[in-house]
């Protein structure tokens, strides 16, 4: 594969609050260490980046935890440095998460200033009760001033993309519900949507809270029926699902996501960040950031890395890793391109392994492609494990 | 050593009531064991019999033991198996004795083995040291006791002795009873050589280890000796005596045990009960009592992957080297592939032997659930043995079916009789006797199926009675009784490993438990799964497990790829360990849903 990174994910932690369902490594603060996190995140760069090749970066992504709580004078500084040391392809995808009780009116158009060429907004709902019950800061009225704020910098031409989160399948919710919240997000002239099922993961507060019995478990059937139900509430729009969770108009899928999921090399840095990096005699290096905030600030004070796992990754780990992340496009696994980093063998082989289901009719494999086919995708996991 | 100074004597006790913990005591204070070596549970050497607080293996340990009439006795104690599953072994341990410490707890009382155990001491005409153990515990009641040994056993406890083993209380007492009480060992040192063999362990260096008491005569190292019920010759290349530690001797007399090593490679090829003579001198009589082991209970023991097959026969073979209670075949399974279908003396024996497989041999198993042997006495005239109720032939060739039926032994406190009696006339039981032993102590004999009590009567006998009911029970008979084939189908194939056969009356009832327990355990599909149970071409109940629909991940966690990674590979380790019947995988534990299935 070649080596030289052109992605760069940078995490910033802080939330004004952590909603019950969330378990990304996020802190709240009440006084957000602005200035100290950013130097910190350069000598992070500066450490990892002495070993590493670059190519003109195609996407930055700032996700987090909330991190338009760092202000633009921070992203610039991170887009400055990038800039020096890397360089920027033309057209570089360079995305801010943002949540809508997190954002001052006009942060936005100061964020895509500095630099920031797309936003995606933690939305959620565009119902009370619901935000609510999903422990969010926000109500339904901020929710729509923020979105109003997109619609204004895609129109204006200041932003090139846009996105809202939205969880589906939470007790009680319906299908008109979601196609209510859907119609009221993308009227906002929105060209991107990730529609996540709300999941328990366990260790949160919602899962203690399941475990109790003080909230309904999320209903996999529901579920299921809206997964199938969301391409048709979004076709309107002019938005078609190019990932399990994901959605845009022609143009506009996330390319940093993609990059993660075909397989491309990322640098990582900040407290809990993932990074994938090229390794000598091995596919290449996985390694996640201790997502204990404490420690990572202490550890870049020192000048030193501060890391909960680090992970050669051989030909077979890909390969599983491959399968994961490519059957989940809509687009399906690029079997040339999996031959081309791990071998012909592995494709013959897997093709091999996909036989029954392409046969059962939960598989695609056509010009050079395997995939699931959409009324599938609701089975993906076991239909990946038969794979693996 | 003079035969008058030998006392030859076992102990015998309820399980948990301090069998093992009176022996440890008794081996520090013959000196035989230094206290710093001293470990609980000396004797049982298996890490299993010291965790279920159980002996498995019969053991003879030589003591020196100087009394208070200044004389020096040899003492052979030779611990028994404690468990109703190896009540054979027992009675030939006690054969190999002439006395036998009888040990109550103090709190519990006479229990149900306890009586088992004592019957099969008196019909070894042994003598027995009524011994009290416990009696610093706050429940203790020595005196109500010794009315329960009164009564319910029928011998003298003027001369019981009390101890508390736990703190060494007693400890010399009892020695010093054994000593008076028990007698000498009496034998013909003249005539031809009669030992009996009381246990056997097989030793990857020295082949098998045969346990030995002689009665007539005297053995030598290099005698060549006869083997009456194999009818083979063997060199004795060895004799030792365990003292604990293994001590070479030259000889055994008459009334002495030891350990002969002859070269035999197999444990089987020693049955225990066996008589060994010398081969030039012959004795013209067998000793007494030998019977061949018979299994009780049988199941079908299969690899969790079925290219660990051979793994899985060497464990067996190697396991069974030393069990000479324990037969196999191999079987074949259309639902679980390649396995072996074992016998066991009863279900706790299935139970450790399975849980040896596991922890000393690695394996993963797949067990089914057990079953016991029925005769099936077909059309034609013959009978056949069945063990794998799967093996059953149609139902138009069977003349009838008959099923073991053992006596069971109850012993409860008076006030659980009638839920004692409601259990036991749900399981099919028969009352056949009810003693008092005191005035609320109660014995129940019933006449039942062995097939009823091999499942979960025992913790159902526990649970009705709060714990105070003990069970013991033998064999009695085969019986014809209206006996049936319940299959169970998945996706409208016949699993073969999940067939039982019930009693007609009791077929709808099992079968629908047994196919509510199933859709609980089977995890739901790429398909609905439908799951029946049906006697003979008849669909007695049908459950469905509704196809999967979602399994997704919703989320890809950022760049976080390791995290899913790892799921995925527990999930495939969650697939690896399922096994694929008809295209619908099944966990292991279905295949012992049939195990307990009426509390659902």
């Amino acid at each position: 594969m070649n080596p030289a990174i052109r992605h760069v994910y940078i995490h910033f932690p802080y939330c004004l609050h952590r909603c019950g369902y969330c378990d990304f490594a996020t802190t709240v603060a009440r006084v957000i260490p602005r200035e100290r996190y950013l130097q910190h995140i350069l000598t992070e760069l500066e450490m990892r980046a002495a070993s590493q090749q670059f190519a003109p970066l195609e996407t930055v992504f700032f996700g987090g935890g909330t991190p338009s709580l760092w202000g633009p004078a921070a992203i610039a500084a991170v887009l400055d440095w990038l800039n020096r040391r890397a360089g920027f392809a033309e057209n570089p995808e360079i995305t801010l998460e943002a949540n809508p009780g997190a954002l001052e009116s006009g942060d936005l158009a100061a964020y895509a200033t500095a630099g920031i060429t797309r936003v995606s907004v933690g939305i959620q709902a565009l119902h009370d009760a619901r935000l609510r019950a999903l422990d969010r800061l926000h109500d339904a009225a901020a929710a729509r001033q923020t979105l109003a704020q997109l619609g204004d910098l895609l129109a204006t031409g200041r932003l090139r993309s846009a996105n809202a989160d939205l969880i589906f399948g939470v007790p009680g919710q319906t299908l008109l519900d979601l196609r209510t919240d859907v119609a009221g997000i993308l009227d906002y002239g929105l060209s991107h949507l990730s529609a996540y099922s709300l999941t328990v993961e366990s260790g949160t507060p919602l899962a203690a809270q399941v475990k109790r019995g003080l909230v309904a478990r999320p209903d996999d059937d529901l579920q299921a029926t809206m997964l199938d139900a969301l391409p048709g509430l979004l076709a309107p729009y002019g938005l078609a699902r190019y990932e399990v969770s994901n959605y845009a108009r022609p143009g506009h899928p996330s390319r940093h996501n993609l990059a993660y999921w075909t397989g491309r090399y990322y640098l990582a840095v900040g407290v809990g960040a993932h990074g994938f990096l090229p390794e000598p005699g091995a596919v290449g290096l996985r390694y996640g950031n201790s997502r204990k905030h404490e420690r990572w600030m202490a550890a870049l004070a020192e000048r030193q890395l501060c890391e909960d796992l680090r992970e050669s990754i051989d030909a077979d780990q890909h390969h599983d890793e491959r399968l994961l992340t490519g059957l989940r496009l809509a687009a399906g696994l690029d079997l040339a391109a999996l031959a081309r980093d791990l071998g012909d063998d592995r494709r013959a082989a897997l093709e091999l392994r996909a036989r029954p289901g392409v046969e059962r009719g939960d598989l695609w494999c056509n010009d050079g492609h395997l995939g699931v086919v959409p009324r599938a995708l609701g089975r993906l996991d076991s239909l990946i494990a038969e794979l693996a | 050593m003079q035969a008058k100074h030998i006392r030859n004597f076992s102990i015998i006790a309820h399980i948990d009531h301090g069998k093992s913990t009176i022996a440890d005591r008794i081996l520090e204070m013959t000196g035989a064991v230094e206290p710093r070596q001293m470990q609980a549970q000396y004797l049982d050497s298996m890490d299993i019999e010291r965790e279920r607080g159980i002996t498995i293996k019969s053991q003879a340990v030589r003591l020196n033991y100087r009394a208070k009439d200044g004389n020096d006795y040899v003492l052979h104690l030779i611990d028994t198996p404690g468990h109703v599953d190896f009540g054979y072994e027992v009675s030939r341990s006690l054969a190999a004795c002439e006395g036998a410490i009888l040990v109550v707890d103090a709190a519990q009382g006479v229990e149900a083995q306890t009586l088992a155990n004592v019957y099969l001491a008196l019909d070894a005409n042994l003598t027995l040291v009524p011994v009290i153990n416990k009696i610093d515990l706050p429940a203790a009641r020595p005196e109500e006791v010794c009315e329960e040994i009164e009564e319910g056993i029928g011998i003298d406890t003027r001369e019981v002795v009390l101890c508390s083993a736990k703190n060494g209380i007693g400890i010399q007492d009892i020695l010093e009873a054994v000593v008076k009480t028990i007698p000498p060992p009496e034998g013909d040192p003249d005539a031809p050589l009669r030992a009996m063999v009381f246990d056997s362990q097989y030793d990857a260096y020295r082949g098998v280890l045969v346990q030995v008491r002689v009665i007539d005569g005297k053995i030598k190292k290099g005698d060549r000796v006869y083997f009456m019920e194999s009818q083979c010759e063997q060199d004795v290349l060895e004799i030792r005596v365990r003292t604990p530690k293994e001590v070479i001797v030259d000889e055994l007399n008459f009334g002495e045990t030891g350990v002969l090593i002859c070269g035999i490679k197999l444990v089987r090829d020693v049955q225990v009960g066996e008589t060994i003579t010398h081969a030039k001198r012959r004795a013209t009589e067998k000793l007494k009592g030998f019977k061949k082991v018979q299994q009780m209970v049988y199941s079908g023991i299969f690899p969790v992957e079925s290219n660990e097959y051979e793994k899985l026969r060497d464990a067996i073979e190697k396991l069974g080297l030393n069990d000479s209670a324990f037969s196999f075949e191999p079987e074949t399974s259309s639902a679980l592939g390649f396995g072996f279908r074992c016998g066991f003396l009863g279900l706790l024996h299935m139970e450790v032997f399975q849980q040896r497989l596991e922890r000393e041999y690695d394996c993963e198993l797949i067990t089914t659930a057990p079953s016991v042997i029925y005769q099936v006495h077909k059309m034609d005239g013959t009978m056949m043995s069945l063990s794998n109720p799967g093996e059953l032939p149609s139902t138009g060739d069977i003349d009838c079916i008959k099923e073991p039926i053992v006596r069971a032994t109850i012993h409860t406190p008076s006030e659980y009789i009638g839920a004692i009696s409601k259990l036991c006339n749900d399981r099919r039981g028969m009352q056949k006797d009810m003693r008092y032993l005191s005035a609320n102590r109660v014995v129940l004999e019933y006449e039942m199926p062995l097939a009823e009590i091999v499942f979960d009567f025992f913790d159902k006998l526990k649970t009705a009675t709060r714990g105070y009911a003990s069970l013991d029970y033998e064999f009695k008979e085969f019986r014809k009784d209206d006996l049936v084939k319940l299959d169970i189908l998945l996706h409208n194939e016949i699993v073969d490993a999940l067939s039982v056969i019930v009693h007609r009356d009791k077929a709808y009832d099992k079968g629908k438990a047994l196919v509510h327990r199933l859709q609980k355990v089977i995890p739901r599909q790429m398909f609905d799964v439908a799951i029946q149970a049906a006697v003979g071409a008849r669909i007695i109940s049908r459950e469905t497990v509704k196809a999967l629909r979602k399994d997704v991940t919703a989320k890809c966690y950022g760049g976080d790829i390791s995290r899913k990674r790892k799921l995925l590979e527990k999930q495939k380790e969650g697939k690896r360990r399922m096994k694929n019947v008809g295209n619908v995988e099944v966990p292991q534990e279905a295949f012992l849903a049939v195990l307990s299935t009426d509390e659902d």
